[in-house]
């Protein structure tokens, strides 16, 4: 009759839900048939978990970070492992898809993880970082910029390896203030992530307690067709620099139309903008400045650095972004931290991570407290682009940032 | 360079500077809005691929970078047009005879897959490219800096509606385009070549999509994988303002919503301007209930948006209706059967990341069946429901995230929303009533436009609700969102919230209300002859699926743990209406095995995708199966069953009884199948759901 199909419909269904609920049995027992004793305290080998965006959005900012650690992780290897145990990686997509990273990060634990490296953002990584906490394993993102992925916003398991955007902001202040020896701002904030308005914030703190003044401000959206208005408000102001709170693609287009409409002002911006994939709309791009991790132009002031770029050159033919440092050293600080505590339980890996005290790893000397779980006081490098060419510029060293937590 | 600060606020060369931002930004809207319409007056379809061919054109930019200009620019309009007629010959056409729930969701569908397409091949990170240098500089006149850039695009804007005007009014075939665009079947019947006529249609778009993209990349530089999606919003809601189809309606509505952003970025105190958009699209809120034929009415409006979709709709849900109360009341328990099972042998014995995804697909179930609940019942469409959710989740999780936390971590929350705390159960109805509210609030005004005004006007709503929730810091805590909520739903816990969302959503629907608005849903004249209130059948509708999907909300914020403004979006949108329409929008059943399958097959795609990247890290692992094959899956589907899985009847214990007989499937459909029997070979390719993979 004329039903018969929705019947067959939902055979069909049940069949499927068998098929899917049968590959969730063999993760099963994939994660019970790899663990060996051989050492008192860990089991080998020891497992690094990512929940990462693999695809979507996100992952341009994930990938070179998660390349950066198996880096590392193979030169643990090579070097004998790790407390006697060779490490091993689990990683799994997450899609970009916040609905996924808590899911995702659960399948990585399953299988086994002693520490779970997640999307570099805390509205991404967050959720994974939770799953991690409540199983006991440390969780990193490489370079979550918000304070909140750490003790405030998820727990005392969770760390990040990135520049918090309030610290970022008050170098970019100072820069302006003693290098550029300029001192009215017009501050332009795309208001579509918290990381750039935190960003925007910490630059007008510190600009006014620096003893200059903010010349206007005004606010865009990052998917933003025209910032006419904009411009027209900046060359209204009697600003003598622009800061830039943004990241491509939006960002660029704001340069773009800036630069496109003779507005030559410096501009000072952050981590987003590092990269060289962005100035193709603006080939000729002077007076740009942006704080990151490292120059991996091969200029950087810190050889360590330049040999990592020549190496993941070596491997990928790419040159890496700076924030692939900040992958590289979730693995050395993990690293440090295990074999300091000669284990890689959670809480004895916090326990050592939160002695951190300037250790230097490959982003730079970081340290870490029981309250504070980001490098708030971690030399900034300013990068220079002029004449569409990327170089080192200056390095400053942030003063006590006071970092809030709220909104 | 800069300007000393002006001593006046509004000076005169201000006010020119502003009106020429407003009329380039409107003339860019205004290009993207005349492809929409166009193919929107031909055939009826609200084209949400479209962004995607802004898209194609301009990846086909970056790609040609470094080729001289003119070159560059016929390949690419070329590759746009190409990408166009193969949208319309391999996806639109063979849906010709679908409702238009069922084309527009194969629009998302299509979009989807192109997005992903795009994302695979050339990868997420944003792409800049230079269009062209001289065109992109500026020049002074009298204080007013006027970009040729902007001059351009006012003057293509111009020159191409006036063309597209004077070729649909001379030219023979545009005489065709534009009888075909009064009345289809009439048109066929004297001879207009109905597909020449579409193709020609989809074609043009290409065309003016291309234009389109050229210029926007001029003016912005960069190519993302979305960037079509979301200057889209604008054009679209241009061409709802403009008037539904009316070519000069869209680019009247276009230089409106150009105009009007300009001034309300000009004029809105700066603590105000991010909501920019909530006022926008306030305005244009106002602007369709106030005048819902639009700025510029399309010719022959009325019949055109009434009569041909009701000519189409049969297919759904008019069967026969179950004989007995006994077959009648069997779809309730069958249905939290299926459900009940589908979760036992997914997530009983399973890890918890399993449990993880079930929940999710749960959630989903709740939104899904409180869609259908109006959408279903009322037969008017419904963008805004993904608003619901999110007023719901806030509210659920501001009542349970602990008072400490919420002082520790939203500093500027109001002292009433700090100590407001309660249980879960009591945050998820509190998420809901408030939901209902809203859709009270909304509800009195737009439950009095047409089907298609209502539904255009839901979309403004999930537009406005999006803006605030990204910036309304005290209380949503912006773009950030609100984290640390108490994960207190487990599997069951969301179980139970899906099954009693379907059990108020069943007894609803044989409710005397619910049974008058279907009649509303199958002929609305006939309805109101027969003395029944259309507007408050649909108000009750709405404000209890509101409810529910309110509820949703709550439960996801309690099972997430935290949430964000971009979490309630288009994507959810397009999804959750995707599975009520691949299930049979006018059933309940389709609602929940429209949930359940597509659940199922994204999530069975994600895991044949993660067995190729266990081990060692694949930085090559083959990107976006899952995406690119749920988007396959749902076009396959749509094509199979037009008027989806269910065919939009309930599944009642006839339908079991009737497993062992051998008859055709769809008899409906064959009765409705066009003359050129594409629709009736598409009848033939009933996925086998017998024999899955």
């Amino acid at each position: 009759m004329r039903c018969t199909w929705i019947a067959r419909a939902a055979v069909g269904l049940t069949a499927l839900a068998l098929v899917a609920a049968g590959c969730g049995g063999d993760d099963d027992s994939d994660s019970s048939a790899s663990t060996t004793a051989a050492n008192a305290k860990v089991d080998c080998p020891i497992t690094i978990g990512m929940a990462v965006a693999k695809t979507g959005f996100a992952a341009p900012y994930d990938m070179p970070s998660v390349t950066a650690a198996q880096m590392r992780i193979d030169e643990i290897n090579e070097g004998g492992g790790l407390l006697g145990c060779e490490l091993k990686v689990v990683a799994k997509d997450i899609k970009s898809d916040q609905a996924l990273s808590a899911p995702t990060a659960t399948e990585v634990l399953e299988q086994g993880a002693n520490m779970l490296m997640t999307t570099a953002d805390y509205d991404f990584g967050s959720p994974a970082a939770q799953v991690a906490c409540d199983k006991g394993v440390v969780a990193f993102a490489a370079s979550a910029s918000s304070p909140n992925y750490g003790v405030q916003g998820i727990g005392p398991c969770a760390y990040t390896m990135g520049i918090v955007a309030q610290v970022e902001g008050a170098a970019l202040a100072d820069f302006a203030a003693n290098e550029l020896k300029l001192d009215k701002a017009f501050v332009l904030t795309d208001t579509s992530l918290a990381a750039t308005q935190q960003l925007a914030e910490g630059t007008k703190t510190q600009i006014k307690a620096n003893g200059g003044t903010i010349a206007g401000e005004a606010s865009f959206k990052n998917n933003d067709v025209s910032l006419d208005t904009v411009i027209a408000k900046i060359k209204g102001s009697s600003a003598d620099f622009i800061v830039l709170a943004s990241y491509p693609p939006g960002g660029a287009t704001a340069v773009k139309q800036i630069r496109d409409a003779g507005v030559d002002l410096p501009i000072v911006a952050g981590d987003g903008f590092d990269g060289e994939y962005w100035t193709k709309s603006t080939p000729k791009l002077s007076d740009f400045y942006y704080g990151t991790f490292a120059s991996t132009f091969g200029d950087d002031p810190d050889e360590k650095v330049n040999e990592f770029v020549a190496k993941y050159k070596e491997k990928t033919g790419e040159q890496p972004m700076a924030f692939a440092l900040a992958g590289y050293s979730v693995i050395q600080a993990f690293e440090i931290a295990a074999k300091r505590a000669n284990s890689v339980a959670g809480d004895a890996v916090e326990a050592q991570l939160d002695t951190f005290k300037d250790v230097p790893l490959l982003v730079g000397p970081t340290t870490f407290t029981a309250e504070r779980h980001f490098a708030g006081n971690r030399p900034i490098r300013i990068m220079q682009i002029q004449d569409g060419t990327f170089s080192y510029k200056a390095t400053i060293e942030p003063g006590d940032v006071e970092v809030s937590f709220g909104s | 360079m800069t300007v000393t600060a002006p001593l006046l606020a509004i000076s005169g060369s201000d006010v020119v500077q502003t009106a020429v931002d407003a009329l380039s930004l409107g003339g860019l809207y205004a290009l993207l809005a005349l492809g929409i319409a166009l193919v929107f007056g031909i055939m009826r379809l609200i084209n949400f691929a479209y962004g995607e061919l802004i898209m194609t054109a301009g990846f086909a930019l970056v790609v040609l970078d470094g080729v001289p200009l003119a070159l560059r620019v016929i390949a690419v309009v070329a590759a746009t047009v190409v990408c166009a007629l193969l949208s319309e010959r391999l996806v639109f056409r063979p849906l010709r005879a679908a409702t238009p729930a069922t084309l527009l969701v194969a629009s998302f569908a299509l979009s989807y897959l192109l997005q992903n397409l795009a994302a695979a091949i050339f990868g997420t990170l944003p792409r800049t490219t230079l269009v062209s240098d001289a065109l992109t500089r500026s020049f002074s006149v009298a204080g007013v800096s006027i970009s040729r850039l902007d001059l351009l695009t006012i003057a293509t804007t111009i020159v191409l509606l006036a063309g597209l005007a004077a070729a649909l009014a001379r030219t023979s075939i545009g005489v065709q385009m534009r009888a075909a665009a009064e009345d289809f079947r009439t048109a066929r019947l004297v001879g207009v070549r109905a597909d020449m006529v579409i193709a020609l249609a989809f074609g043009l778009s290409g065309v003016l999509a291309a234009v389109a993209a050229i210029l926007l990349v001029a003016k912005t530089g960069s190519v993302t994988p979305t960037m079509g999606a979301t200057v889209l919003v604008y054009a679209f809601v241009a061409m709802v303002i403009g008037g539904m189809g009316s070519l000069t309606g869209a680019v009247a509505g276009a230089f409106a919503i150009g105009v009007t952003s300009v001034l309300l970025e000009t004029l809105l105190p700066s603590s105000l301007v991010p909501y920019r958009d909530a006022f926008l699209f306030a305005l244009a809120l106002v602007v369709l209930v106030a005048r819902p034929q639009g700025l510029v009415p399309a010719r022959a409006a009325a019949t055109r948006v009434d009569a041909e979709p009701a000519a189409a709709v049969p297919i759904a849900g008019s069967g026969p209706l179950p004989s007995s109360a006994l077959q009648r009341w069997s779809t309730l328990p069958l249905l939290v059967a299926i459900v009940a099972i589908a979760v036992a042998v997914f997530a009983g014995s399973g890890p918890d990341s399993q449990k993880l995804v079930v929940v999710t697909a749960l959630v989903n179930l709740l939104v899904v069946v409180g869609t259908y609940t109006f959408v279903g019942t009322s037969g008017v469409f419904s963008f805004g429901h993904i608003a619901f959710m999110a007023v719901g989740a806030y509210a659920s999780a501001i009542a349970t995230i602990p008072s400490v936390r919420k002082n520790l971590l939203f500093s500027s929350m109001p002292d009433a929303l700090v100590g407001l705390h309660l249980a879960p159960l009591p945050a998820i109805l509190l998420g809901g009533a408030l939901a209902a509210v809203l859709a009270l609030i909304v509800g009195a005004p737009l439950m009095r436009l047409s089907g298609l005004n209502a539904a255009l006007g839901t979309f403004a709503l999930l537009l406005i609700v999006n803006s605030v929730a990204g910036n309304w810091k005290q209380v949503t805590n912006g773009a950030t969102g609100l984290g640390g909520v108490p994960r207190a739903v487990d599997v069951e816990g969301a179980l139970a919230a899906a099954l009693a969302g379907v059990c108020v959503a069943f007894l609803f629907g044989i409710t005397r209300t619910a049974r008058r608005l279907r009649a509303t849903r199958e002929d609305e004249t006939a309805a109101r002859a027969a003395g029944i209130s259309v507007v408050r059948g649909r108000m009750v509708a709405f404000v209890l699926s509101a409810f529910l999907v309110g509820a949703a909300g709550g439960v996801y914020a309690q099972t997430a743990g935290s949430i964000q403004p971009t979490a309630f979006y288009l994507p959810l949108t397009f999804l959750t209406i995707a599975m009520l329409v691949v299930g049979g929008m006018t059933s309940l059943s389709g609602a929940v095995l429209g949930t359940l399958t597509l659940s199922l097959i994204a999530e069975v795609l994600r895991r044949a995708e993660d067995g190729t990247s266990l081990g060692p890290v694949h930085l090559d692992a083959p990107a976006g199966l899952r995406e690119i094959g749920l988007a396959l899956v749902m076009l396959a589907i749509l094509m199979a069953r037009p008027s989806g899985l269910t065919g939009g009847r309930e599944l009642t214990l006839h339908s079991f009884a009737g497993l062992r007989r051998h008859t055709r499937p769809s008899p409906v459909s064959d009765a409705t199948a066009p003359a050129d029997a594409r629709g009736g070979h598409a009848d033939n390719v009933v996925p086998n759901k017998g024999e899955p993979g």
